[in-house]
């Protein structure tokens, strides 16, 4: 197999792409509307998109996942789609009675040229007579991954924010945006609780916790309830500060810059919060805007006592950990901060790949973040697929695979056992209630990997030992 | 569950169509049929699906690759465009396939993608489908690779006809073969069905002479091997001495493929998507089809006795009772134990192109009833019967899809059967290239649905309250927050197989589980009045408290 490892540099685009780590950009865009309230999407482009999305979202989160399409015919790829487009829009009116309605494009109308802002006035004039926000992107999945069309839709809904009076006054409050990036509904409701403890007034955007983890229905719900509403959109507009995960992502899309250019709120981007470093950095950051902005910050007993959990956690299990190599795959901000967590806890992330094309910087950066453990002997490996990841296994072989489901295929051929992380899990249940971020996810990630390493020696042992 | 007569039905089906806009409404109406008497009894199907109508259906492009090739080992597939078509069609569909030895191809668990980037939209993606091919062929030596066009690919004008010609004779020994399946084209994936089956047959079928040698040869087509089906009905065949020339395209591989005419009879499983394979492997080689089913024990023995009415053999037709009667043994002792506990209940099923219609065996053996049935891309003929044929009219989509032109091979033209023979046949009850469809098995006052709505079905579920509904993962998670159990069809929700005696077995087994299952009972809360506390520790606590 040796002739497919010429795409590790990150400008190189030449053959196959064999088993991809990445997937398209109406994916995330799809996800980020699932997190407005009251809202459908509606795909520009054929109907097999949305169905393919539907599928691969519904098999992670185990909900039903409603993504219209505007179901371009042969005619309609040669004429143009803006029938298909506004007829779509009216069945998806009269059938959910939506409050919003996003809309991207898929790569089928976007290699036709078809733009959603040709459009503006037609949907103005909807939006007023039927009362609806439309919210739309460009999301050519030849451009970018799924990560690019989830922070595109996130920006383009973060143009509604309107400027407007700071409202904390009352409460001495810290009132902040948070821009969680692509993370689990169970993470989503993670750190909501963390800032509520904390005592900050936060939106998220987007918020699916509810809607793409919701409960049995007592009735039928078209729409799932939950979700960021528009009326706080708007009011994300009077927040004090923007924060942001995702370090390497807001480099080429940013959606709190929206609101600094628009609103004038200054905003801090920080890694994804896994792992008790990058958890600690969140808080302490969190501290320093709320001593910033004059505001009362709550470091609660509770939290302290989920910290020193942790770290006992960490204690525990260290001997289990060093020695032990992972190799961890994802969307770079995954990577990097999964990374930086195995780092702490003494295992050495001896690959990192991703499918993103990032740059040569960013891989650096991942690598020092990492050398600076001690562990100097990573391969990054960007703009790659999973045949990459097994030739670098081949060189370099882990005890342990930290990613989605569809690392299997590897996990299986080199006989290392997988730690489910990330998206998407469609071969174990829970996906969508997987916590990775905070002390607490942190907590129960570190209790799954002890336990995944110490039942593989267990079974490898001729004695069996029933306690370890 | 709510009894069923032609007018409540009626009525029922005015309420549903009631929210529909009047131009959905003229549409949907001729979708959405209630069964009566009228023997000329018509639906609408394969018709567009409206815009901003959620369906379940997916595009060209999934029906071709997918579907049809997805289960076939021994091909690299390689999907041209932007990395989502590619990424999403990769090995979800749970085939199941065996090479014959342990070293033998297969690439199943590959997903090959040229990844398209903005340059390749702007200039072409031409060079970089060639070094895609090359690169396939380079590492797994491959005996064929296949290419598929995503939508933007029709769009951009690349050439993959002749990109494929020009690998193929650089290789000299792989053959290379693209299939122009964008995804706009046609109205769901059963076009894909189409384009794939017409590419296979043009440039494969009938390259080989090295099939399977025996006395009974036959193929199987429209067979996809979901969850293990094609092996339990490969071993019935087997111990039957029947001899499986080809599947298409369950555990299949292109070398069967190849020697597919050498077979004597094409037995047809789904209808929808291979009907057209059969009538071309008649009349180029002449071999005859007949319509068949191994879903359902009591179809599965009429299939195979059918099978041996065909080769009118005496010890073949002896081995048959003799494996029907052992397998029957196990199905009557199993439906014995499980029968009274599903007896009565009643369920739906909205799926695929023939599994709506198939599975309504099993339902039988077990005592339920069907409510209401459809198809997500079936055609009128898998509801009406062939009769409906000759007055289907060919849309501009249908048109879209290249109809092959075949004609009697010189040279391997060879009627099986006269007519002569064909017409005793048919006197002692053989059919062929009959079907009849779902239709004489829905009883009057049920429903039958052409690509049904959410909305349709949300209504359905709450007015007739089904035991259990059947369709794809799709509609799995709004069925089951509705209360109601379900079981997926196209993935077997991990289970299976279902078909044959023994997959009949499992099916029986896995029904009982669904319906009876417990869980359904805890949706209410006690303290809303609608749960019941019940259970010995329960009552022991109350017990003593009291006290
Ligand atoms: S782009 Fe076309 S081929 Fe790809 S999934 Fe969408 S409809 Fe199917
Ligand atoms: S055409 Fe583009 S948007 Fe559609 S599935 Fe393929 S990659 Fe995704």
């Amino acid at each position: 197999m040796e002739n497919i490892t010429n795409k590790i540099s990150p400008d190189e685009n030449a053959g196959a792409v064999v088993n991809a780590c990445k997937t398209c950009a109406p994916l995330g865009a799809s996800l980020a509307m699932k997190g407005i309230a009251g809202s459908m999407c509606i795909l520009h482009g054929s109907q097999g998109c949305a169905t393919y999305i539907r599928r691969y979202f519904i098999s992670h989160f185990r909900e039903p996942v409603d993504i219209a399409s505007s179901s371009f015919s042969e005619n309609t790829a040669v004429f143009g789609g803006k029938e298909n487009l506004f007829n779509g829009i009216k069945n998806i009116i009269k059938k959910y009675n939506p409050k919003v309605i996003g809309i991207a494009t898929t790569c089928l109308a976007e290699t036709i040229g078809e733009d959603i802002s040709f459009y503006v006035k037609e949907l103005e004039k909807i939006a007023e007579s039927e009362n609806i926000t439309f919210i739309h992107t460009d999301t050519a999945a030849y451009k970018g991954t799924h990560i690019t069309g989830f922070l595109k839709m996130t920006a383009a809904a973060a143009k509604l924010a309107e400027p407007q009076e700071l409202s904390y006054v009352s409460d001495k409050k810290l009132k902040l945006n948070i821009f969680p990036w692509m993370v689990s509904p169970g993470d989503i409701r993670g750190l909501k609780s963390l800032v509520k403890v904390l005592g900050i007034s936060a939106t998220f955007l987007p918020d699916y916790s509810q809607t793409m983890d919701g409960g049995a229905w007592s009735k039928y719900e078209a729409i799932p309830k939950g979700g960021t509403t528009i009326d706080n959109i708007k009011k994300m507009g009077g927040a004090n500060h923007s924060l942001e995960f995702g370090i390497i992502s807001s480099e080429a899309c940013s959606p709190a810059s929206i609101l600094e250019e628009n609103c004038n709120i200054p905003k801090s981007v920080l890694p994804l919060p896994i792992g008790l470093r990058a958890t600690d950095l969140l808080i302490n950051h969190l501290k320093e805007l709320a001593e910033e902005y004059g505001c009362e910050i709550n470091l609660s007993e509770e939290l302290q006592d989920d910290r020193s959990r942790l770290l006992d956690a960490y204690a525990d299990a260290h001997k289990y950990f060093s020695g032990t190599k992972a190799a961890v795959y994802g969307e770079a901000d995954f990577v990097l901060s999964m990374a930086s967590y195995l780092c702490e806890i003494g295992i050495e992330p001896a690959i990192c790949m991703t499918g993103e094309k990032i740059s040569l910087k960013q891989i650096e950066m991942i690598k020092e973040t990492i050398n600076h453990f001690g562990f100097t002997e990573t391969t990054v490996l960007a703009d790659s697929d999973f045949t990459n990841l097994d030739e670098a296994i081949l060189e370099n072989m882990p005890d342990l695979l930290i990613g989605n489901s569809k690392g299997y295929k590897t996990a299986r051929k080199f006989g290392i056992p997988l730690v489910r992380a990330g998206f998407p899990i469609q071969d174990r249940f829970g996906g969508q209630r997987l916590q990775l971020t905070g002390y607490k996810g942190a907590q129960r990630l570190t209790d799954e990997i002890a336990n995944t390493i110490i039942a593989k020696r267990q079974a490898a042992s001729p004695v069996g030992y029933m306690s370890m | 569950m709510a009894d069923i007569d032609i007018k409540k039905s009626e009525n029922l089906k005015e309420q549903v169509m009631d929210k529909y806009p009047s131009k959905v409404l003229k549409k949907r109406s001729k979708q959405v049929v209630v069964k009566n008497t009228d023997p000329e009894q018509r639906i609408q199907a394969n018709v567009r699906t409206v815009p901003g109508i959620i369906t379940q259906r997916g595009c060209c492009y999934a029906g071709c690759k997918g579907v049809v090739l997805g289960p076939t080992r021994d091909i690299i597939n390689i999907t041209h465009g932007p990395i989502g078509c590619g990424f999403y069609s990769w090995l979800t569909r749970r085939n199941q396939t065996k090479p014959e030895t342990p070293d033998g191809a297969n690439y199943m668990q590959y997903c090959f993608s040229t990844d398209m980037q903005d340059q390749n939209i702007v200039f072409g993606g031409e060079k970089l489908l060639r070094e895609a091919i090359q690169e396939a062929y380079d590492i797994f030596h491959p005996s064929a690779i296949a290419i598929f066009s995503t939508c933007p690919v029709g769009l951009i004008g690349d050439d993959i006809h002749a990109i494929a010609k020009e690998m193929k004779e650089k290789f000299g020994d792989c053959n290379v073969f693209g299939f122009s399946c964008e995804g706009y084209k046609g109205v769901s994936q059963s076009a894909g069905h189409h384009i794939a089956n017409n590419q296979i047959f043009k440039h494969v079928v009938g390259t080989s002479e090295n099939g399977r040698k025996g006395k009974f040869k036959i193929n199987l087509l429209g067979e996809y091997n979901i969850g293990g089906d094609a092996f339990v009905i490969e071993n019935l065949l087997e111990r039957c001495g029947i001899t499986l020339v080809s599947t298409f395209s369950g555990n299949s591989s292109i070398e069967h493929f190849a020697a597919c005419h050498t077979a004597d009879l094409n037995c047809i499983m789904c209808h929808r998507s291979i009907n057209y394979v059969a009538e071309m492997l008649d009349t180029k080689y002449g071999i005859p089809w007949i319509k068949i089913n191994f879903i359902g024990a009591k179809a599965s023995a009429k299939s195979l006795r059918k099978i041996a009415a065909y080769f009118e053999d005496e010890e073949l037709t002896k081995r048959v009772e003799e494996v029907i009667a052992e397998e029957m043994v196990g199905v009557d002792s199993v439906l014995e134990e499980i029968r009274p506990k599903t007896e009565g209940k009643s369920a739906m099923l909205f799926v695929g192109g023939s599994r709506a219609h198939h599975y309504q065996e099993l339902f039988k053996e077990l005592g339920m009833k069907i409510l209401a049935a459809g198809y997500e891309f079936g055609h009128r003929d898998d509801y009406e019967g062939r009769r409906a044929l000759s007055t289907i009219k060919l849309d501009a989509d249908t048109r879209n899809i290249e109809e092959l032109k075949v004609e009697p091979d010189p040279e391997q033209y060879n009627p099986r059967k006269t007519e002569e023979e064909k017409a005793a046949l048919k006197e002692k009850g053989l059919e062929f290239s009959e079907y009849e469809g779902m239709w004489p098995d829905m009883p009057e006052g049920t429903f039958i649905i052409d690509d049904i709505s959410q909305h349709e079905t949300e209504k359905l579920i709450k007015e007739l309250k089904p035991d259990l509904f059947c369709a794809g993962i799709k509609e799995k998670y709004a069925i089951q927050k509705m209360g109601v159990p379900m079981k997926q069809l196209h993935s077997y929700d991990y289970g299976g197989p279902f078909a044959g005696f023994a997959g009949a077995i499992n099916w029986y087994r896995e029904i009982d589980r669904t319906v009876n299952s417990k869980v359904w009972q805890l949706v209410g809360a006690p303290w809303e009045g609608t749960g019941k506390l019940h259970g010995s520790f329960i009552k022991k606590v109350l017990v003593e408290e009291e006290k």
